[in-house]
């Protein structure tokens, strides 16, 4: 995809790459989750001082004007790196915050990075299962976040986070929490509004989640390909098994297909022309190929994967957390099915 | 799928969007309509009126430089042209002349060679055929052993080859030989030598393939003569100068075409047979479209990439794998579509097309095969992308 960026494109990879290396990685989001904490507060402090919250926000309402390639760009590498903040949330909010017919006092706040909104989502036309009426689901972030952005009656709400919010942690130490959709929730939107920016910003959540397991993939096929050029067994590095070296070739024309799909479709929300359907496909393919990707890695690495101490569990871990959240592998993939049923 | 696979991630340009609505014109009112939508093989001489009416139009060979009678057209142009006479069925000319040895002789041929084969190439009246495998050398194509000895100013050949598609129709192959039996590597023993297949000596036989049809010959060399003028290249280059064959031949084998037009026919003719219904014919239907739309994206961008310095070494066995893997399950879909028919040799009529589920199935294989197996594509990613060792001696 490289090829294809702009000079301002290519500086942003290159600042995103630095700072994401730079404070990222797996090793770091174990700390935090043995600490307890789901949110990597230096990580975040630097990428809201890059100002890339307001990626998707207009000029004209404080933002940077930027495009769904520019998110590309930055969550390739907050996956690659497992970086442990809400950026794709925040992006969100921000972008709907911004979006919103009637302008938000809130946003440039949100545009700063404090309060932390995090949507949590529960009904239909958002991409997920239905859950029960009146619950709503907080993927991650749930001790970090002062409000959750909720959709209820067709309208879309800012609801604070109860005080009796119970935290049910992932295993990548991730934050998540089910919550009651309340009355106290202040509406920014209603009707058709609510409609579209809601199906719009189920659909930013799924394409930035599946942009982040590429990252994740492309790090633990780094991994896996590392320890089978150095690993010797039979007097042999395992990377000179044809066997192994057939798998690993698998999983990088997979991962190849996911790249040029998400380019494109971030190209295509740019332009207009995305619809649901390829965001659909894209979710539940990334999620596909990242679980055979992880389960491949792993299995490469042999005993040593199976310990908590490689980074390639962790890795595994955050993208679980990942693929669950924003449409997993076959809720995206029923959900593409229903949108191109009537087709022939 | 709610998309027109030629305009869905399309790079046209404007115009190129001219050039594609004037192709699309002329194909409708030139191509003949018996050729279209042919489920058994269209051999050589049925198809030369179709491909004389390209060549006359100048459509022939997009990708040969104009001064040699091509369009020098971009790649994009170069798919929208195939797309095109595709879209209604329609056959596209054969490959061995205008793909493989065309450009060769272009770059490596003299210019007598030129004059003598390329006009022919073009106006589709010489058909060729590429005399590369033989029974013991297919993947390992190096070691080849028919062997060529220079005698005078003539090559007496003698040896066998195999898997020749056309072999029994055409007028010239291009073959590789081993003109040093000695030579270390082995490749570097190995000549190219553009054959008459009237000499005397060569004695032609056809093997029908699995899906029925008479696509491959074998052909036994028996003291040939092959004028030392017909060598292309010099002695003992054969090898490298195989390898000039152009990249963009990948773009038009490995379209995403088949397992579009499968997709599409499973999905009609499941509703009629009933196959729609179960969940598991609609899981699998789903996840091959959803890889259909994720290759057709890595196609694009391949093509967009072709040519420049950023194309990837990848991307030949990466649309090899993906295209040829996407395309047989795709047939096999359909096979499952087609319930109890699913292994008739007769067609099934659908609304606006027939088919003929087994023989597509069986049709398929070849993308796993020839031109380089799955698996040589895969060791290729292994070691020359993913920089995987092998192993030590």
């Amino acid at each position: 995809m490289d090829e294809q960026l702009s000079d301002e494109q290519r500086q942003l990879r290159d600042s995103a790459a630095k700072l994401c290396g730079d404070l990222g990685g797996a090793k770091r989001a174990r700390v935090l989750r043995d600490a307890g904490q789901d949110i990597d507060a230096v990580a975040w402090q630097a990428i809201c001082d890059a100002g890339w919250l307001g990626m998707l926000v207009p000029e004209a309402r404080g933002g940077l004007g930027l495009g769904a390639v520019e998110l590309y760009i930055v969550l390739e590498q907050t996956g690659r790196h497992a970086v442990m903040t809400p950026l794709l949330e925040m992006v969100a909010s921000a972008w709907l915050l911004g979006a919103v017919d009637v302008p938000q006092p809130l946003l440039p706040a949100v545009l700063d990075g404090s309060p932390i909104i995090v949507p949590a989502l529960d009904a239909d036309g958002w991409a997920f299962r239905k859950a029960s009426p009146g619950i709503a689901r907080v993927p991650a972030f749930a001790s970090s976040a002062r409000d959750f952005l909720i959709e209820s009656d067709g309208r879309l709400g800012l609801l604070p986070r109860p005080q009796a919010t119970k935290i049910a942690p992932n295993v990548d130490g991730s934050h998540a929490a089910t919550i009651a959709v309340s009355e106290s929730a202040q509406i920014i939107a209603g009707g058709d509004e609510a409609a579209r920016l809601a199906a719009r910003l189920g659909d930013l959540l799924a394409l930035g989640s599946a942009i982040e397991l590429l990252g994740l993939c492309e790090s633990a096929l780094a991994l896996a390909l590392d320890h089978v050029k150095t690993r010797k067994q039979f007097g042999q590095p395992l990377g000179s098994f044809q066997a192994l070296q057939h798998r690993l070739a698998d999983n990088f024309v997979d991962l190849e297909l996911n790249r040029s799909l998400l380019h494109r479709i971030s190209l295509a929300w740019d332009e207009g022309t995305a619809v649901p359907a390829m965001i659909a496909a894209a979710k539940a393919r990334s999620v596909r190929v990242t679980t055979e990707i992880m389960r491949n890695a792993l299995q490469l690495h042999g005993a040593i994967g199976y310990t908590d101490e490689h980074d390639i569990g962790m890795l595994w871990k955050h993208a679980l957390a990942q693929s669950a959240r924003y449409g997993n592998e076959l809720t995206q993939a029923a959900r593409f099915a229903r949108l191109t049923a009537d087709e022939v | 799928m709610p998309w027109d696979i030629a305009s869905l991630f399309s790079d046209d340009a404007p115009a190129d969007r001219d050039f594609r609505a004037e192709v699309r014109d002329w194909v409708a009112d030139n191509c003949p309509r018996e050729l279209c939508h042919r489920r058994d093989r269209i051999q050589p001489p049925e198809l030369k009126p179709w491909h004389r009416r390209l060549f006359e139009r100048g459509w022939i060979a997009p990708h040969w430089p104009k001064e040699y009678g091509g369009m020098g057209a971009s790649l994009t142009q170069q798919i929208i042209l195939f797309e095109e006479i595709v879209r209604i069925g329609a056959p596209t000319p054969y490959p061995h002349g205008l793909n493989f040895i065309g450009p060769i002789i272009i770059a490596a041929g003299t210019e007598a060679q030129k004059a003598r084969f390329l006009p022919g190439i073009l106006s589709g009246d010489a058909t060729w055929c590429q005399g590369y495998s033989e029974a013991g050398a297919g993947s390992d194509l190096a070691s080849l052993q028919t062997r060529a000895v220079l005698d005078g100013d003539h090559f007496a050949v003698n040896g066998h080859k195999m898997w020749t598609t056309n072999g029994h129709y055409a007028d010239w192959m291009f073959m590789l030989v081993r003109t040093d039996p000695e030579a270390k590597p082995r490749h570097a023993g190995i000549t190219m030598l553009l054959v008459d297949m009237r000499a005397p000596g060569i004695t032609v036989r056809p093997i029908q393939t699995l899906k029925g049809d008479a696509e491959f010959a074998e052909e036994f060399f028996d003291d040939v003569r092959v004028p030392q003028e017909n060598m292309l290249g010099g002695l003992n280059q054969g090898w490298r100068i195989a390898g000039m064959v152009l990249g963009g031949e990948r773009f038009t084998t490995g379209h995403p075409r088949y397992a579009l037009v499968y997709l599409q026919q499973a999905r009609e003719l499941a509703k009629r047979t009933g196959a729609w219904d179960d969940a598991g014919f609609r899981d699998r239907l789903t996840a091959l479209e959803i890889d259909l739309l994720a290759f057709l994206a890595y196609y694009r961008h391949a093509a967009k990439l072709h040519g420049t310095k950023a194309a990837p070494l990848s991307s030949a066995p990466v649309i090899k794998i993906a295209g040829g893997t996407l395309a047989q399950r795709s047939a096999d879909l359909l096979v499952q579509a087609a319930g109890g028919e699913g292994a008739s040799v007769d067609d099934i009529l659908l609304a606006s097309s027939a088919v003929n589920v087994a023989s597509e199935l069986f049709e398929m294989r070849r993308l796993s095969v020839g031109s380089g197996t799955t698996e040589i594509n895969r060791n290729i990613i292994a070691k020359r992308v993913l920089g995987l060792p092998d192993a030590e001696r």
